[in-house]
C-alpha cells in the first residue's frame, strides 16, 4: 500500500525560521533604538553587566527597552492569539480579541478612576505617579473582569454562539456610552489623560508587573494550545464538531476564558491596542496557508510579537525625538499591508473560509 | 436474530420551546435498522425529517422514548464514545478555510486521537482507506475551497469514514447535486452499506432514487404514522403515493414516477414510436395535453422532426409546441 499523502509539511519550518529571525531582528532593534541611538555592541554590554558598559545606556536599555521589548512580545502574542481563538469560535473573519466588550470594559474601569482621581484632588495622571499607573492597572483589570465575568455568566446559558457576540458588542456599546458620560463632566486635563491611555503603549510595564503579565499571558496561550484540536473541529462549525464529540460547552469556556485573560491582560497594561488582534491571524494563514491551528497557534503567536515590535519602533520614530500614539501606527502602518496582502492574494476568504 | 445497530422505542421527537411549551413534531416512531442496511428516509417537506435526523443523531434529545445505538441508551453514552459509534453529515456547505481533503477525512479521527490530535499509522491507515472507499483518494491533496459540491460531499463521507462508526447518518446529502452526482452518490451509499456493513441512514428528497437504491424506506407522510418497508412494498400498497400526491401531481405505480394530472377533456391520439413517442408525450404535457384513445390525432416521426396534427403537417419542435398550444385554447 502507498504511504498515507500525508499534508504538505514544506513551509513550515521555513516560515517558522523567518518569523524567528524577524522577531531577533525587531528585538535587537528594540534594544538599540529610540529616543538615543545606543549601538548593539553596548546593548549586549549593558545586558551582560561587563565593566565598562556606560551606566547611563545600561539604565536605559535595562529598566526602559528591556521590559518595553518583552511587553511588545508578550502583548503582541496574547493579542494575536486571543483573536485567532474569536475567529475560529464564532466562525468570523471579523472577530477580535475585544468582540465581547473587554476592551470596553476596560476602558470604562479606567474612565471611572481618572475622573475619581480628578475629585479627590489629583489633577493628572502624572501627578500620581507610579501609584496612579498602578490604579490604571488595576481599574483596567476590575473593569475587563467584570465584562469578562458577565459574559461568562451569559455564555453558560446562551447555547448559540452569534448571541453571545452580539451580547458582547452590546456590552461594548453600553460601556462606550458610559465612558461618553463620565468624559463629559470630566475637566480637560482628566479627559487628556484618558485619552492618552486609549492611545496604548508597551512603555509602562516595569519589572514588578511583568511576571504577572508574563503570567496571564504564558496561561492563556497554553490554554489556547490545549484547545488546538477543538479549534480544529470548529473549522467544521459548531454542529459538526458536535457530532464528533467536542463538548461546545466546555470549548466556549475554554475559547471565552483564554481569550479574554490574554486581551484584558495586555489591555490593563499596554491600553486598548488595535488592529493587532484581528489583522495577525489573517497574516498568519496567508504565510502559512493552512487552517491547522497546531501551526497557527505559534504562527500567530510568533507574527503577533514581530507586528507589536515593529510598531513600537515606528511609534518611537527614532532620531526625531517625537512619539506617536501606538494604537495609530498599528493601523495606519498595518491597515494598508494587510490590505495590499488580501488584495494581492485575493485569498483572505478563501484561506479563512466564510 | 442480528444485531441491531439503531432502534428507537416509543420515540416522540420535536422541540422544547420552553419549560412548559414543548413542540412534539411526531409520536411514537418505532423503528430499527441492521448492520449492511440502507435506509432512506422520506417524506414531503415539514413532515419532520429533519428533527428524526437529529434526535437519531442524538443532536437533539427526544421529548420521550428511547434511541438505542448498538444497544446502548443514546443519552447514556458520552459524546466521545458515541462518536466512535455514530457519524453524522449534515447538509449545511462546510467552510474550513485553507485545508485539504486528506486533513479534512483526517479530522474525522477527532473522538480517537489524543489531546493535540496526532494521527499515528494506524489513523493514517484509516483515514487513506474512508477517502478510497468514499472515491476522494485521487482528491487528497486538493484544496477544499477548490472542490465542486459533488467532490466535496465525498470528503464529508470520507470524514465520516474516517470516524470508523458503525452508523452513518446524513442529512439531505444529495440536496446540492446534480442528477448524475446524486446518482452516483446514492450508489456510494449504498455500496458503503454493503462493503462496510455500517448502516447508512439518509435522509432525501430524490424519491426515485431513493427507490431505486434503499433496502428500506423509512416513510413520514405528512400525516398518520411512520411506514417502514422495502420500496417495492411502500409504492405498491400506494403509501408513497398517499405521502406525496398533491392535486396536481400523482404517484404513478405503473413506473415508479409522479406524473402531471392527467385531465381526460384534452386528449390527442398519439401515433409514434421509440423515443420519438416518449417526448411527444412530455411534449404534449408540457402543452396542457395527454396521450388518449380519442381527440385530434398527432403523428410524428422517428427524429421527431416532421409532423401532422389532424390534417396540418409541420416541421420542427417549436412549431409543433405552438399548435398544440393553439389546440388547447
Amino acid at each position: 500500500m502507498s504511504l498515507p499523502a500525508a499534508p504538505k509539511k514544506r513551509r513550515l519550518p521555513f516560515g517558522f525560521l523567518a518569523l524567528g529571525l524577524g522577531c531577533l531582528l525587531a528585538f535587537a532593534l528594540e534594544l538599540s533604538l529610540g529616543s538615543v541611538r545606543i549601538p548593539l555592541a553596548e546593548v549586549v554590554k549593558a545586558l551582560a553587566g561587563v565593566d565598562g558598559a556606560d551606566p547611563c545606556w545600561e539604565q536605559i536599555v535595562r529598566l526602559f527597552r528591556l521590559p518595553r521589548a518583552l511587553t511588545a512580545i508578550l502583548a503582541g502574542a496574547a493579542l494575536g492569539v486571543s483573536g485567532l481563538e474569536a475567529q475560529t469560535f464564532f466562525r468570523n473573519p471579523l472577530a477580535d480579541p475585544f468582540v465581547l466588550g473587554i476592551s470596553s470594559g476596560a476602558s470604562l474601569g479606567v474612565a471611572v478612576v481618572m475622573m475619581a482621581a480628578g475629585f479627590l484632588g489629583a489633577t493628572t495622571l502624572g501627578a500620581l505617579g507610579i501609584g496612579g499607573n498602578l490604579s490604571v492597572v488595576a481599574a483596567a483589570a476590575v473593569g475587563a473582569t467584570a465584562v469578562f465575568s458577565v459574559v461568562m455568566l451569559v455564555a453558560k446559558r446562551v447555547r448559540d454562539n452569534m448571541t453571545l457576540l452580539i451580547l458582547g458588542l452590546l456590552f461594548g456599546y453600553a460601556a462606550g456610552a458610559v465612558v461618553g458620560i463620565l468624559t463629559q463632566f470630566a475637566d480637560k486635563d482628566q479627559t487628556r489623560g484618558f485619552i492618552l491611555w486609549t492611545f496604548g503603549s508597551f512603555g509602562g510595564v516595569t519589572w514588578s508587573q511583568m511576571p504577572y503579565l508574563a503570567t496571564a499571558c504564558a496561561a492563556g496561550l497554553l490554554c489556547a494550545l490545549a484547545l488546538c484540536k477543538s479549534l480544529n473541529a470548529m473549522l467544521l462549525g459548531q454542529d459538526y464538531a458536535r457530532s464528533m464529540g467536542m463538548s461546545v460547552k466546555r470549548v466556549r469556556f475554554g475559547v471565552v476564558a483564554s481569550s479574554s485573560l490574554l486581551a484584558g491582560t495586555v489591555t490593563a497594561y499596554c491600553g486598548p491596542i488595535a488592529f493587532v488582534g484581528i489583522a495577525v491571524p489573517h497574516l498568519a494563514r496567508l504565510l502559512f496557508k493552512t487552517s491547522d491551528h497546531r501551526t497557527l497557534i505559534p504562527a500567530t503567536a510568533l507574527s503577533g510579537a514581530l507586528v507589536a515590535m515593529l510598531a513600537d519602533l515606528v511609534a518611537q520614530m527614532p532620531g526625531l525625538g517625537v512619539t506617536l500614539p501606538l494604537n495609530a501606527v498599528t493601523c495606519l502602518l498595518g491597515a494598508p499591508l494587510v490590505i495590499a496582502l488580501i488584495l494581492k492574494r485575493q485569498r483572505m476568504m478563501e484561506t479563512f473560509a466564510s | 436474530m442480528s444485531q441491531l445497530t439503531l432502534r428507537t422505542e416509543h420515540l416522540d421527537i420535536g422541540h422544547v420551546r420552553s419549560r412548559k411549551e414543548r413542540r412534539v413534531v411526531r409520536a411514537d416512531i418505532n423503528v430499527s435498522a441492521r448492520p449492511g442496511e440502507f435506509v432512506c428516509l422520506l417524506g414531503p417537506n415539514g413532515a419532520g425529517k429533519s428533527t428524526l435526523i437529529k434526535t437519531l443523531a442524538g443532536a437533539l434529545p427526544p421529548l420521550s422514548g428511547k434511541v438505542f445505538v448498538n444497544g446502548v441508551e443514546l443519552g447514556s453514552i458520552p459524546p466521545l464514545e458515541l462518536a466512535k459509534r455514530l457519524s453524522v453529515t449534515l447538509t449545511s456547505r462546510v467552510a474550513p478555510g485553507a485545508m485539504t481533503v486528506y486533513a479534512l477525512a483526517a479530522l474525522g479521527r477527532f473522538p480517537h486521537t489524543n489531546w493535540i490530535g496526532r494521527l499515528g499509522p494506524e489513523d493514517h491507515r484509516i483515514v487513506q482507506e474512508a477517502l478510497e472507499l468514499a472515491g476522494a483518494a485521487e482528491l487528497a491533496a486538493r484544496d477544499v475551497n477548490e472542490l465542486s459540491d459533488g467532490e466535496r460531499q465525498k470528503a464529508m463521507i470520507a470524514r465520516a469514514l474516517a470516524q470508523a462508526p458503525d452508523v452513518m447518518i446524513l442529512d439531505e446529502p444529495t440536496s446540492f447535486l446534480d442528477m448524475p452526482r446524486k446518482v452516483e452518490l446514492t450508489r456510494l451509499l449504498l455500496r458503503l452499506a454493503r462493503d462496510t456493513n455500517k448502516t447508512v441512514v439518509c435522509s432525501t428528497h430524490d424519491l426515485d432514487l431513493a427507490l431505486r437504491a434503499a433496502d428500506t424506506i423509512w416513510l413520514l407522510p405528512a400525516e398518520g404514522p411512520l411506514l417502514t418497508g422495502a420500496p417495492e412494498t411502500l409504492a405498491f400498497d400506494g403509501s408513497i403515493g398517499r405521502a406525496f400526491n398533491t392535486p396536481e401531481v400523482d404517484f404513478d405505480q405503473s413506473c415508479g414516477e409522479f406524473q402531471i394530472h392527467k385531465s381526460p377533456r384534452n386528449g390527442v391520439r398519439l401515433m409514434a414510436s421509440g423515443p420519438a413517442k416518449f417526448w411527444a408525450g412530455r411534449l404534449l404535457e408540457r402543452a396542457g395535453l395527454s396521450v388518449s384513445e380519442s381527440g385530434p390525432s398527432l403523428e410524428v416521426d422517428d427524429a421527431l422532426r416532421f409532423w401532422t396534427l389532424d390534417a396540418r403537417r409541420g416541421e420542427g419542435v417549436e412549431a409543433l409546441h405552438a399548435a398544440l398550444s393553439k389546440l388547447r385554447s
